[in-house]
């Protein structure tokens, strides 16, 4: 049997779901894989009480770098496949980071022959992530108009503000971390064009992500060798039945990572309202929070005294997630809102695929068109609304006071995610590339 | 006899219409009040499909006309024809009602007697993660005279407070002004509503709740690709403006109003060229001419709106001496 080796600076036990999406579908493929990952990784924070042997495969060995820096894996991760060249049929590339699609650039250099499958599980170049914080880092602070508008002052003291050692010491770290952004992106945008030109391969999990990496004219002539595989679930990772809860509430999860950028603003302040307008809300409904929570999100919750209907839950295992999930009426999913950049989502979540999986109802806050809302509408099972608090509010309402019900999933359209049909696309695009 | 007619103008927006007629029939104490009218414009989607999938759930409260493409004016002028309400109002597509207070909107509206009803308005902006809202500051509970719209509340807010969004008028009297109705393939009609309904009413009320929801997040919304790319349609709809403000029949209060909305007009019509970091040739001409257009046939409005001082700097920025064009280049390359 053909043998790949897989470059992913995530993968099970360790806590990333980049980790687990190559996990879902390594293990359902024909073929057999050498992962090349990282020793340190944080070990059983998903997983630490549930049964770990569930995620073993049999197809894959895993080879831990024992290293800390992204640099010294690299080198590493060069260096093993040095010594076993000839253990490899092809190689494949996972990002993110983007340190996972060096070691292949530097194979590729070694050995011009190899073949090489990279896949891009967020986009890196023209990111609206990226965007954002370099937007937020060239934004210069000391020319603000707001920083003169200072009536009270005299001429005298202005100056003196102006020149004080203080604010030149801060204007020396803005103009050394302002281009912080940016030299990112040009890092991040060389390897993307190398990996684009000569990967045989280019693996995306979306058309709209697909499309997004192809926006440069000079990358175009390269799109013919991309394919588009989804994220998948695995039926067997789920509990067998569904445990019945001791309320009536209607509950809603979430599960995975909120930060600053992907928060749940919208949505508490949609519960909010709720609340002012139903002082029992608290005995009808309740939203879980599994997963990193951004400090303002918590804020919010304790300023506007919702913890009665939101509580944060705190970090669980994958299989434990998925038993939630399952247990749940309606699981969330939120995006990140980047209306001012894009017109179109173009990520989409692994939770999303997570929770097909489970068959849970979908209440999705995202943009109106993107890949995970496409995905929602062609499955059913779900509801897609904008990050308008308003907008949620109207089908929070719905649900919670008229017994909203989304359209039934379509079990055709759903299997199509299961780890085992999107690995057997992934074996066909093999296939061809080894010529088999 | 149905109370209020929803015309729904709908073009290509499959997306966001289940959202506007899920918020119309959330109340369902009040469904069987209402004239809900979705006009699909033409639509290559699936909105049309979504529309009759609704008038099939609610045969007696929703219907659907299906017509060829000819912009949110004609959409317009299609429902206000067929519209059977008491009251009329015009929500768009891809907004929504309050529907904490669209029950008691409505039954207040079936024993209303003023001509106009205004609510507020609560705007969704996605871009910026905010919500804003436009509310009637000068409340009154019974209908009062047009003429007597306080001076504060025309020079403040005019455009929030007497929008398409805002207004709900009687469909009878709206009828009678309404003519060839609005401008068909044309932006910026609902300026051209917001005149109809003053030319025909005489009394209005404010209520003191919200019902509209703005909703601005829409990628192919007008206003978030530029104010100069229908500038074109800006001043069709302001030149047929001016144009009634010689019309002998119309009320006095009319010429009061309408003045206050071109003046407003003007300063942004204006204020779309002088924004730009560079003007093409074509514009510059355009401007020129609607410019002496103005000063010669309505010097009035003209030099009550901000139109002369913004024309002077849209001269001084654009003209060609040499020191323009230095402060050009320096100005586009700070610009990069």
């Amino acid at each position: 049997m053909k043998k790949g080796f897989v470059i992913s600076w995530y993968y099970p036990p360790g806590n990333s779901s980049e980790g687990l999406v190559t996990y879902k579908l390594l293990k359902n493929s024909k073929y057999k894989y050498d992962v090349w990952t990282r020793k340190n990784q944080q070990q059983n924070v998903w997983d630490r009480k549930s049964k770990e042997d569930k995620l073993i495969a049999e197809n894959v060995k895993i080879i831990p770098g024992d290293c800390e820096s992204e640099k010294e894996w690299v080198k590493q991760g060069v260096q093993y496949f040095l010594k076993h060249r000839d253990e490899y049929d092809f190689i494949m590339s996972r990002s993110m980071p983007v340190e996972s699609h060096e070691i292949a650039m530097k194979i590729k250099e070694l050995f011009p022959d190899i073949k090489w499958i990279a896949s891009f599980g967020d986009p890196i170049v023209n990111t609206p992530y990226i965007d954002a914080i370099t937007m937020e880092k060239q934004k210069n602070p000391f020319i603000m108009r707001e920083y003169f508008k200072r009536e009270d002052m005299s001429v005298m003291k202005t100056l003196k503000i102006f020149l004080s050692p203080a604010r030149q010491a801060k204007k020396y770290l803005w103009k050394r971390d302002k281009h912080c952004g940016s030299k990112v992106a040009r890092y991040f945008s060389k390897i993307n064009d190398y990996v684009i030109k000569n990967a045989n391969v280019l693996i995306y999990n979306n058309s709209y992500q697909l499309e997004h990496a192809f926006l440069d004219d000079k990358l175009k002539d390269y799109k013919e060798k991309s394919y588009i595989l989804e994220h998948s679930f695995d039926p067997g990772l789920y509990s067998a039945k569904k445990e019945s809860r001791a309320d009536n509430k209607i509950s809603f999860v979430y599960v995975g990572h909120l930060d600053d950028t992907r928060n749940a603003r919208s949505l508490f302040k949609a519960i909010k309202k709720l609340k002012e307008h139903d002082k029992d809300l608290n005995n009808k409904v309740s939203f879980k929070f599994y997963g990193n929570l951004s400090n303002w999100d918590k804020l919010l919750l304790l300023d506007n005294d919702l913890t009665d209907v939101v509580e944060i839950g705190g970090d669980i295992g994958y299989l434990d997630s998925l038993r939630k999930i399952k247990e749940s009426d309606w699981a969330i999913l939120i995006d990140a809102n980047f209306t001012s950049m894009v017109d179109n989502c173009i990520y989409l979540p692994a939770k999303l695929i997570d929770y097909i999986g489970a068959r849970t109802k979908i209440f999705s806050i995202s943009h109106v068109k993107g890949a995970g809302s496409d995905i929602i509408r062609e499955v059913g099972g779900g509801k897609v609304v904008t990050h308008s608090p308003d907008d949620i509010y109207l089908y929070l309402s719905k649900i919670i006071y008229q017994g909203f019900e989304p359209k039934p999933y379509d079990e055709k359209c759903a299997n199509r995610y299961s780890s085992k049909t999107i690995a057997k696309r992934l074996d066909e695009i093999e296939d061809k590339l080894l010529g088999e | 006899m149905k109370v209020l007619s929803v015309v729904i103008p709908a073009y290509n927006t499959e997306l966001y219409l289940e959202r506007c007629l899920d918020s119309l029939l959330y109340n369902e104490s009040v469904i069987q009040y209402l004239d809900i009218i979705v006009v699909d414009d033409g639509s290559s989607d699936d909105t049309s499909k979504l529309a009759n999938r609704y008038r099939k759930l609610y045969p007696e409260s929703i219907s659907v006309l299906e017509k060829e493409n000819g912009g949110h004016g004609s959409a317009v002028n299609a429902g206000i024809k067929v519209a059977t309400g008491k009251y009329v109002r015009i929500v768009d597509s891809d907004d929504w009602v309050d529907v904490d207070n669209f029950e008691e909107y409505v039954k207040k509206l079936k024993k209303e007697k003023a001509d106009i009803v205004v609510t507020d308005v609560r705007r969704q902006q996605l871009y910026d993660e905010s919500e804003l809202n436009f509310r009637f500051k000068e409340k009154n509970d019974k209908p009062i005279p047009i003429g007597k719209i306080e001076d504060k509340v025309m020079e403040d807010d005019f455009f929030f407070e007497f929008s398409m969004h805002s207004m709900t008028v009687k469909t009878e009297k709206l009828r009678e002004v309404w003519g060839s109705g609005l401008l068909e393939k044309t932006f910026y009609v609902d300026q051209q509503f917001v005149a109809k309904v003053f030319m025909c009413a005489r009394t209005y009320i404010e209520y003191n709740f919200n019902i509209y929801m703005y909703f601005i997040g829409r990628p192919e919304q007008s206003m978030g690709d530029g104010f100069l790319k229908h500038i074109d349609d800006h001043e069709r709809v302001l030149k047929w403006l001016l144009k009634t403000t010689r019309d002998k029949n119309l009320p006095k209060y009319y010429k009061k109003i309408v003045s206050r909305q071109i003046v407003l007009m003007l300063g942004t019509h204006y204020k779309a060229y002088a924004n730009q970091v560079r003007l093409p040739k074509n514009k510059k001409k355009e401007i020129k001419s609607f410019d002496k257009y103005l000063r010669k046939n309505y010097s009035n409005y003209y030099y009550k709106s901000e139109a002369p001082m913004v024309f002077e700097q849209i001269r001084s920025v654009f003209s060609n001496t040499l020191l323009n064009k230095l402060v050009r280049y320096y100005r586009g390359r700070s610009e990069v």
